[in-house]
């Protein structure tokens, strides 16, 4: 196995292999900065460059974009506030508010070097996980992944911003919204007011980008302060304050990473939806998580790691089974064919080095993508600098092509701009965002995998180990939130008291 | 009377921290309980393995949004104490996004609604590239202030970033409008 390692890396780091992940990096980068353009689509715009190639050098390309279009997209969230791909929209929550308080290096700094670290973990987990990937992935069947899909849902009250309630109704009309278009058992029309548009369903693109960007430009165009203040760069001093504050809280680091890949095995739950988990449970665990959604430095940390450690989780069931866990994934599994390549046995076996250098391209492309980001940092952060209004025009353009391009439809602009509507009201009037998103992400899964459980199981399926140990993870989340609310309930009482005001 | 009140329900009159209902929670509750109801409704008609999870759903949904419509009626929580002299920079983020919209005008709104109405309507029937540049030559010249010249640079520069990006290195299909200029 050693040699198989080390055979690996001498095949990642050929001329031709770094070439090419060069290029991948720079356009990862760009992909992953501008919005609209995601993971996918690049990977499937991409896939005929790499025709006659071998395997590591076409790999070197495709995987070198993916893992840093993922990296760059936390970039737009922090700097303008609006997610430049959807696995980025948690990392607006925190980053951009360290932006707003002058911080945008140390945001910066904190995210780059938790992506590297979570990208790290990730490619060892996958190489962790060769000798045991058939038995764990035979241990997965569709009843832990809606268990799992379950336990993301328990975050709403760590993602309700005071009032768990709201946070509830507006899960549950997420989770509503994800029912809209086709029935996936009997192809009835769901929702969709006869919309052939929204026969496919509500695209996650669109609502993210109104939801979370929207209120954000409002703000710019209304902004009267801005309108006279006089440009100030941003303090980008702190670029080496955020990479400290990672490895000051490296073991939430760790945590978040685990989380990012582990989740991102599991089919459909990778992407926004650990980013949103590690995010809720860094809040959840956090000694000031009245700090988070202003600029807590944990909520950045925990959003990075996960953004990249997911991607080494995606690639275990993809190359073990075939079996791609989400959209990217099964891009790259034709990418796989088209090489030559089977995923399953052989991958393990006679193909055992080109499944290793995978595990060294996402090494290498990390390093690249924290090289090139530290050089881009100052000129991308001084656009932060630009007046309000001044952004208005270029923060329009970004939403409205981000929204379009999910499926390039006008369509998707409208929906981009009814829920642009249902965030700026939600911010005028506290009720949460963050909760609808998570129900509209996690909506499909918790249907799709309740169905197949069903039919499968009945119901005996709750009795399943792997169900089992997830049930008592998620009665414990419930178990420490609703004490963690009672002592802090009690906390304020006895403040009250000692004031000399009623309870 | 503040549109965020609507009216007291009990405590002591006159008091300073008397239990007002909040109007644009029970505005809001009312219109996604009836969102619940009428997709609880919708649902009854499907077949049945098309009809199950959107009934638990839209059940689940009403439910918490009734019983969130009850809370705001009958038990509303007491206003905090009104929060004097606190400097800007100790408010939550959610809380000074809050206090930004709750202090815009009529006209604020309007404004808005009109600028960005204008783009969008200019957007689906000529497309991006005429949209943005009407958009940014009249915003900047009329609500930012900024002189026409540089008005017109930034809207040259901003189109050419988008065509150059999207276009060029992405090969990303862009909105045409109705008469497909793009």
């Amino acid at each position: 196995m050693l040699d198989a390692i080390w055979s690996a890396l001498g095949e990642a780091v050929t001329p031709i292999s770094l070439l090419m992940l060069l290029i991948g990096v720079v356009i990862g980068f760009l992909v992953g900065i501008l919005p609209g353009l995601g993971g996918a689509v690049t990977l499937a715009l991409l896939i005929p460059v790499t025709f006659g190639m071998d395997p590591v050098p076409a790999f070197s390309l495709l995987l070198g974009m993916y893992v840093v279009s993922a990296i760059a997209g936390d970039f737009t969230s922090i700097l303008f506030g609006i997610p430049g791909e959807p696995t980025a929209a948690a990392m607006v929550l925190d980053g951009y508010p360290l932006n707003k308080k002058g911080q945008a290096g140390r945001a910066l700094g904190a995210s780059l070097s938790s992506s590297a670290i979570g990208a790290i973990f990730g490619a060892i987990l996958l190489m962790a996980l060769i000798p045991v990937m058939r038995p764990l992935m035979m241990g997965i069947s569709a009843p832990e992944l809606f268990a799992a899909a379950v336990l993301g849902l328990t975050f709403i009250a760590s993602l309700s911003s005071g009032s768990i309630h709201k946070g509830l109704v507006m899960a549950t009309m997420g989770v509503l919204l994800s029912l809209v278009g086709i029935d996936p058992n009997l192809g009835t029309e769901r929702y969709a007011f006869g919309s052939l548009h929204l026969w496919e369903g509500i695209g996650i693109v669109p609502v993210v980008v109104g939801l979370l960007g929207g209120a954000e430009v409002l703000q710019s165009m209304l902004d009267k302060e801005g309108h006279t203040k006089t440009a100030v760069a941003p303090h980008l001093g702190g670029i080496l304050v955020g990479v400290k504050d990672s490895f000051r809280h490296w073991w939430l680091m760790l945590r978040a990473s685990a989380i990012g890949a582990v989740l991102g095995i599991l089919p459909g739950l990778g992407g926004s939806v650990s980013q949103f988990i590690a995010y809720g449970h860094a809040k959840q665990t956090s000694k000031n998580p009245e700090e988070f959604g202003n600029g807590a430095i944990e909520g950045v940390i925990a959003s990075g790691a996960t953004t990249t450690a997911k991607d080494g989780g995606h690639l275990v069931p993809t190359i073990a089974f075939g079996v791609p866990s989400g959209a990217s994934m099964a891009v790259l599994l034709g990418a796989f064919l088209i090489l030559g390549l089977n995923p399953g046995p052989e991958m393990l076996g006679e193909h055992l080095e080109v499944t290793l250098s995978l595990v060294w391209i996402i090494v290498l492309s990390t390093i690249a993508a924290v090289i090139l980001g530290y050089l881009l940092i100052r000129p991308l952060a001084k656009l932060t600098s630009v007046t309000g209004r001044s952004l208005v025009p270029f923060l329009i353009a970004m939403l409205t092509i981000g929204a379009f391009s999910n499926t390039s439809s006008l369509d998707d602009v409208w929906i981009m701009l009814v829920f642009l509507a249902i965030g700026v009201l939600s911010t005028r009037f506290k009720w949460p965002r963050i909760p609808l998103l998570l129900g509209l992400v996690l909506g499909e899964i918790l249907e799709r995998y309740f169905t197949v459980s069903y039919t499968l199981f009945q119901f005996s399926w709750i009795g399943r180990p792997g169900v089992i140990v997830i049930e008592v993870i998620i009665a414990g989340m419930i178990l420490f939130t609703a004490i963690r609310i009672a002592l802090k309930k009690r906390a304020a009482k006895g403040e009250l008291l000692t004031l000399g005001g009623r309870p | 009377m503040s549109i965020d009140t609507i009216r007291p329900v009990h405590g002591e009159e006159g008091g300073s921290r008397r239990r007002r209902v909040n109007k644009p929670d029970l505005i809001i509750t009312s219109v996604l309980l009836v969102v619940f109801v009428a997709a609880y409704l919708m649902a009854t008609g499907w077949k049945e393995l098309a009809a199950y999870f959107p009934l638990g759903v839209s059940g689940a949904g009403a439910i918490a949004s009734a019983s969130f419509l009850v809370r705001v009626l009958f038990f509303p929580p007491k206003p905090d104490a009104p929060k004097t002299d606190v400097p800007e920079s100790a408010k939550s983020m959610a809380e000074q996004e809050y206090e930004f919209f709750k202090n815009l005008t009529s006209r604020d709104w309007i404004s808005s609604i009109c600028w960005l109405g204008g783009f969008f309507i200019a957007l689906a029937i000529f497309g991006i590239y005429v949209a943005m540049a009407a958009f940014t030559v009249a915003y900047l010249r009329f609500q930012a202030d900024k002189s026409w010249l540089f008005a017109a640079i930034y809207a040259v520069v901003l189109g050419g970033v988008i065509y150059g990006a999207f276009e060029i290195i992405l090969k990303l299909p862009l909105p045409g409008g109705l008469l497909g200029l793009a």
